[in-house]
């Protein structure tokens, strides 16, 4: 154990820990934000196409119904190509994370404008259309396991379920998500981890409750 | 988990630094449960964090279903383009008139010393203590403004006051409503002065506010409040787009109606996706209920007169009833003052004064109803906020201002016609205090024979 800790602790040095250790842009796009910022269509739709699956599994996830999402989403990129000419590469983390940002205020507004919270139904369970199964049981085992996932993510808190969905499905860094919620890197640091241990507990209790009933 | 692993001596801090470099190799396609064998090997339980890691591959793996996914792109990338299109995509240039506008403000803003920030902010102060101390007067000339004008200003900052102050639901759609038809009016303005840039900036602010409009309506249909007087102010704001843009079919004027066309789509998209219960107005057509906007005096694209080479469409106004299409006949265009301006409903009322006494009465018919129904609109559509402000004044003085172009653009009107019209609009317009005092003001100057009114003075010189 302290033989890896070391390891791990030199290694995370390294790779500068707190910095965005999950989303590394690429130059192309880099390039394509650049052009973007200059008001270029064409960049700007392809940071759309790289992007759009992102933002609006983060709005769907967040609200209840597809049509909200899909409200969140144009809103989003619709802010984003308004605002792009400010996104300073120097200054704001990663584009990501500056998507993100508009898209946690959208959302944010959203709900302020919705006064509503996440229902406890949830969103209807996610179909298979595009995954492959080896067995029919695999895939009931799939479709349950993120069934039960889906549902124990609406059991969290707002925070830990935005810490959740940023950190962990999004893979922004902890400065990211702090930034995008107002909070310190640390403060995200210890949320993450009272977020996850919530999740693991709901996906236990949700396993529990059908064998109990 | 937290005092586990406290027990074997590891600090919460060693556990995130572990955890961030194991989702590092998590991005790098490590499964969790490699990642943690060598540790067991060293007798080390990493069950914990094996178990935090699977969780968050799961949640990484997570897809939205294809279907959905899919078909919400398309949905998405057709609004984006749709609003990419009509928002500003050129800014206005830095000449005075657009300094203040909307979207060359913040552009302004940014490229403008200290020096002219001063003296813009000295501008605006000077004209908000103007707009005090001038009251009703200023807000009421500000309502009517177009961009470029001086006190253009006071009437996009009243706005974003009054949305700003909205203290309620339906206090900010009826805001909206109002920010909306100013939007159409001034486009339809602009459609005059040719002026491409501009119009997009409006088209995509007009069709801005509508999009909140209807959203917010969906909204509160969807909490169960009362949401009959935003309908009525949406179904109001439809159907003078709608004129608007049959207008604009008619002048000929291309750019205008393809960004309307672009608004009226985004709009029916969003109604449906919102399930509102709106009667919709029928593509292509005019509402007879309502007087169409300035729209009715919207220039062809090109200044070579394409109005009267446009195909004469059939009066099917039937005398007495008050009912026309809103097309000009060919015989109306002939006689037009304002040639080569493609023109709606001014033809047919021409064209209507050709067949005699019937038709004039029917003209004249359609004249008041229309105004009263455009003011009993306005008014149903302020009822429930009484005498809120400068904004919510000049959701009934828009619509009262649409009826005087209407009228503006006509021939002289004979004394009865104008004192029949005077007292028609005088009643319909009690509920609306502001709106009232404007159309009787109009009245006053249309019972005079031969007197242009002031609007139409004003409007047709810019016309012109």
């Amino acid at each position: 154990m302290r033989r890896i800790d070391r390891r791990m602790f030199w290694w995370g040095r390294r790779s500068g820990w707190g910095q965005s250790v999950a989303v590394v842009e690429d130059e192309s796009e880099a390039s394509l934000v650049v052009r973007a910022t200059q008001r270029d269509t064409d960049a700007f739709s392809q940071l759309y196409h790289l992007y759009f699956d992102r933002v609006y599994r983060y709005a769907r996830l967040r609200l209840r119904n597809p049509a909200d999402a899909e409200d969140v989403t144009a809103a989003v990129f619709l802010s984003a190509w308004r605002g792009i000419d400010r996104f300073c590469p120097k200054h704001e983390t990663s584009f990501a994370g500056w998507l993100f940002r508009l898209a946690h205020n959208t959302v944010v507004d959203r709900y302020r404008r919705l006064r509503e919270t996440v229902s406890l139904d949830g969103p209807e369970a996610p179909s298979t259309d595009d995954v492959a199964f080896p067995s029919p049981e695999a895939e009931l085992e799939w479709r349950l396991t993120l069934v039960e996932l889906h549902k124990a993510l609406q059991s969290l808190t707002d925070e830990q379920r935005e810490v959740v969905l940023l950190r962990f499905v999004e893979g922004l860094s902890a400065r990211e998500v702090g930034t995008i919620m107002g909070k310190h890197e640390g403060t995200v640091r210890g949320m993450q981890f009272r977020a996850i241990e919530a999740l693991r507990r709901a996906l236990s209790l949700a396993k529990a409750r059908p064998a109990g009933g | 988990m937290r005092s586990r692993w406290r027990k074997r001596d590891l600090l919460v801090d060693d556990y995130a630094r572990i955890f961030a470099v194991q989702l590092l190799a998590l991005d790098g396609g490590t499964v969790p449960d490699e990642s943690c064998a060598a540790d067991e090997e060293n007798g080390g339980s990493n069950a914990p964090m094996r178990d935090d890691l699977r969780l968050v591959a799961a949640l990484r793996a997570y897809q939205v279903p294809h279907s959905e996914r899919s078909a919400a792109r398309e949905n998405v990338r057709a609004r984006l383009a749709s609003a990419i299109t009509l928002q500003a995509t050129v800014v206005p240039g830095n000449t005075a008139g657009d300094e203040l506008t909307h979207v060359g403000a913040a552009r302004y803003w940014r490229s403008s010393g200290w020096r002219g920030r001063s003296r813009v902010a000295a501008a605006v102060a000077a004209v908000l203590a103007v707009s005090v101390l001038g009251g009703w007067q200023v807000s009421n000339a500000a309502a009517a403004t177009y961009p470029g004008s001086p006190v253009y200003a006071v009437k996009r900052l009243e706005e974003r006051i009054a949305l700003a102050t909205a203290w309620s639901d339906q206090r900010r759609g009826q805001v909206l409503a109002t920010i909306a038809d100013h939007r159409l009016y001034e486009l339809t303005y602009e459609a005059g002065q040719h002026d491409l840039p501009m119009m997009r900036t409006l088209a995509g602010e007009y069709d801005s506010a509508m999009r909140s409009l209807i959203d917010l309506t969906a909204t509160m249909q969807r909490d169960h409040e009362d949401i009959s007087v935003l309908l009525s102010g949406l179904t109001h704001e439809l159907s003078t787009e709608s004129n608007a843009l049959h207008a604009a079919q008619i002048a000929g004027n291309s750019s205008l109606s393809q960004m309307l066309t672009s608004s009226v789509e985004s709009q029916r998209h969003a109604i449906s996706a919102g399930h509102l219960d709106v009667m919709l107005p029928a593509p292509g057509k005019p509402q007879d209920h309502l007087v169409p906007p300035s729209g009715i005096a919207i220039p062809p694209s090109t200044r070579s007169g394409q109005g009267a080479s446009q195909p004469s469409h059939q009066n099917s106004g039937t005398p007495g009833t008050g009912t026309n299409t809103g097309g000009h006949s060919g015989s109306g265009t002939s006689t037009s003052t304002n040639t080569g301006s493609g023109k709606g409903r001014h033809d047919t009322h021409e064209s209507q004064s050709d067949h005699g006494d019937e038709g004039d009465r029917a003209s004249l018919n359609n004249d008041s109803d229309s105004e009263n129904m455009a003011h009993e609109q306005a008014s149903s559509f302020k009822s429930t906020a009484p005498s809120a402000g400068a904004v919510t004044r000049d959701a009934a003085s828009a619509s009262s201002r649409t009826a005087r172009h209407t009228t503006s653009q006509l021939p002289a009107p004979s004394p009865q016609r104008a004192a029949s019209a005077s007292q028609t609009h005088a009643a319909t317009s009690k509920t609306a205090i502001s709106a009232s005092a404007t159309s009787k003001q109009h009245a006053r100057i249309a019972a005079e024979p031969g007197v242009p009114t002031r609007g139409a003075s004003a409007h047709s010189s810019r016309q012109l």
